[in-house]
């Protein structure tokens, strides 16, 4: 219930004072993101939203989310957090708001910076070498899991 | 009194949005709106400890055409929410 009352209350503030703010949880937007550390804030969306957005949407039990929208398709948006190896599929109703601004470090921040953006691209371009070193990561823990 | 270690103020818009962060994100979770002028106060706050008196003072130096009385109030309101929020220390 107190999960539930948290996204009306997240949604309400958005819809009605335009804005929201929040510190960083979990640990899917990372590097860009870390746990407790940044500050981030999301605004009414007043565009189309576009690819490399970062979008808050409700998670579907009481909590919402934060990730990047990887790519546009008719009726929805693929979403996947930074830091994420997997991808959601989020509808346009299920949306709260957009990244607008952040604190990130004890520095202000906008997405709309050319350093942001260029980050985005550079992110999502190198995005099938993070995920083959996550996965041999991955294979050779559970090798060293079963060898020793 | 001051405002506790820990916060972070954004401009946003005409508003200052405010949230803990680190440490103090574990025990004050949700975030701050603040206008202009309590924009204003939450920063001379941050500055050091300080009375309700010395913020009216400076205000009333950094202002013109400001009643007083008015000044104490507002400051005296401000100063109780955020007390009563957990954001300043006595």
């Amino acid at each position: 219930m107190t999960e539930l009352y948290e996204l009306r209350a997240v949604e309400n503030e958005i819809r009605e004072r335009g804005s929201f703010a929040s510190v960083t949880k979990g640990a899917s937007m990372r590097p860009l993101f870390r746990m407790h550390r940044d500050m981030i804030v999301v605004s009414k969306i007043e565009r189309p939203l576009k690819k490399y957005d970062i979008i808050l949407y409700s998670g579907g039990e009481g909590e919402y989310i934060l990730h990047r929208i990887v790519g546009i398709r008719d009726g929805y948006f693929i979403v996947r957090g930074d830091n994420n190896y997997f991808k959601e599929k989020v509808t346009h109703d299920r949306i709260i708001g957009v990244l607008t601004a952040y604190n990130r470090k004890g520095k202000s921040g906008s997405p709309d910076t050319f350093a942001f953006k260029l980050y985005s691209r550079l992110w999502r371009y190198i995005y099938p070498l993070r995920y083959a070193f996550v996965k041999t990561k991955f294979i050779l823990s559970r090798i060293k899991r079963k060898l020793f | 009194m001051k405002i506790k270690s820990g916060f972070v103020l954004e401009k946003v818009g005409e508003e200052y949005l405010a949230v803990a962060v680190g440490e103090r994100a574990k025990e004050f979770s949700g975030f701050v709106r603040l206008n202009g002028s309590g924009a204003y106060f939450w920063n001379l706050l941050c500055e050091g400890d300080k009375t309700e008196e010395e913020i009216v003072d400076t205000a009333m130096r950094d202002f013109v055409d400001v009643d007083r009385a008015l000044v104490e109030s507002d400051v005296s309101r401000f100063v109780k929410n955020l007390i009563d929020g957990g954001i300043v220390e006595v």
